[in-house]
């Protein structure tokens, strides 16, 4: 009979211990914004074409040496790879522009405001 | 003598921690708290509650692409700093050509690229505060959300706006640095 019981403490305070601490673990992926910034959650995986749409990201490969005397054919080569991420940035266009919040683009404006507007 | 001179010390430390951390709230009231939005007119809350369905998935969609966006930036950040930026200056350290300028400029990108995070992440918690609102039954609560939303995608913008800036400083700089070399 107390084998039994203990064996109920043990089996319900281990799941009563998963539960506390898995909440801390989501309370504090929330609370720090870690959750917006990880796109493995579920509705914000990559979509399956997304890879082949992607623009190749610049200088994959590429590290500027942080040895060595300095040369001048080295760091032309720098700037030219460091330009390319300035074009990648600027092919992005304009990110967190204004215009995908507006009441225009939302449709928030009612049928009568818009003619007024025009 | 010791003892109260270590009090005086100790308190000075205290005061100066408590008037920074008051000093550090009162700056981010000041960014978090929302501009007073405009009322809406009945025509407009009817419209907003009439077409809440496709408002919310236009702002659910607006998150995916959003998100994407960041991924696109933040890689293209962190791969200008640790792949460019800070080997240089190590370099140059090295080569015992420290410059005060590429320093502050690595600085300043570090703190950049925090604020951008920082920024990205409020803005996402707001925007998603606005989708939860239930904008059929609480129009002008939505709208009042979605105005503080836009401020807090201003100043995403911004964000990366300095970023873009620092980089094409930091190209000046260097292209100045190749020409004097000899």
């Amino acid at each position: 009979m107390t084998g039994r019981r203990n064996l109920l403490i043990l089996g319900g305070g281990a799941i009563l211990a998963a539960v506390l601490t898995t909440g801390i673990e989501l309370w504090v992926y929330r609370s720090s914004g870690d959750i917006y910034l990880d796109r493995s959650r579920p509705g914000y995986l990559p979509d399956s074409d997304e890879a082949a749409k992607e623009e190749p990201r610049p200088n994959a490969g590429y590290k500027y040496s942080d040895s060595g005397a300095l040369d001048k054919a080295e760091l032309k080569e720098y700037v030219e790879k460091l330009k390319e991420i300035e074009a990648y940035l600027k092919k992005i266009g304009q990110p967190f522009a204004a215009g995908p919040l507006s009441d225009e683009t939302l449709g928030l404006k009612a049928p009568e405001a818009k003619e007024t507007d025009k | 003598m010791r003892g109260s001179q270590a009090r005086k010390n100790w308190l000075g430390v205290v005061l100066a921690t408590g008037a920074l951390v008051f000093a550090i709230s009162i700056y981010s009231v000041g960014f978090s708290s929302p501009a007073a939005a405009r009322t809406l007119t009945t025509d407009e809350l009817g419209n907003i509650a009439q077409n809440c369905a496709s408002i919310r998935q236009s702002l659910s969609q607006l998150q995916h692409s959003d998100s994407r966006t960041r991924v696109y930036l933040g890689a293209a950040y962190e791969a200008a700093y640790s792949n460019f930026i800070t080997p240089l200056n190590v370099r140059l350290v090295k080569n015992g050509r420290e410059d005060a300028a590429f320093v502050t400029l690595q600085n300043d990108f570090s703190i950049a690229q925090a604020k951008f995070r920082n920024s990205y992440t409020t803005y996402m918690r707001s925007l998603e505060t606005v989708i939860n609102t239930d904008c059929q039954a609480n129009p002008q609560a939505f709208y009042d959300r979605l105005e503080a939303t836009r401020l807090d995608r201003e100043a995403l913008r911004q964000a990366s706006v300095k970023l873009a800036d620092l980089l094409k400083t930091q190209i000046q700089s260097v292209e100045k640095l190749e020409k004097e070399l000899k």
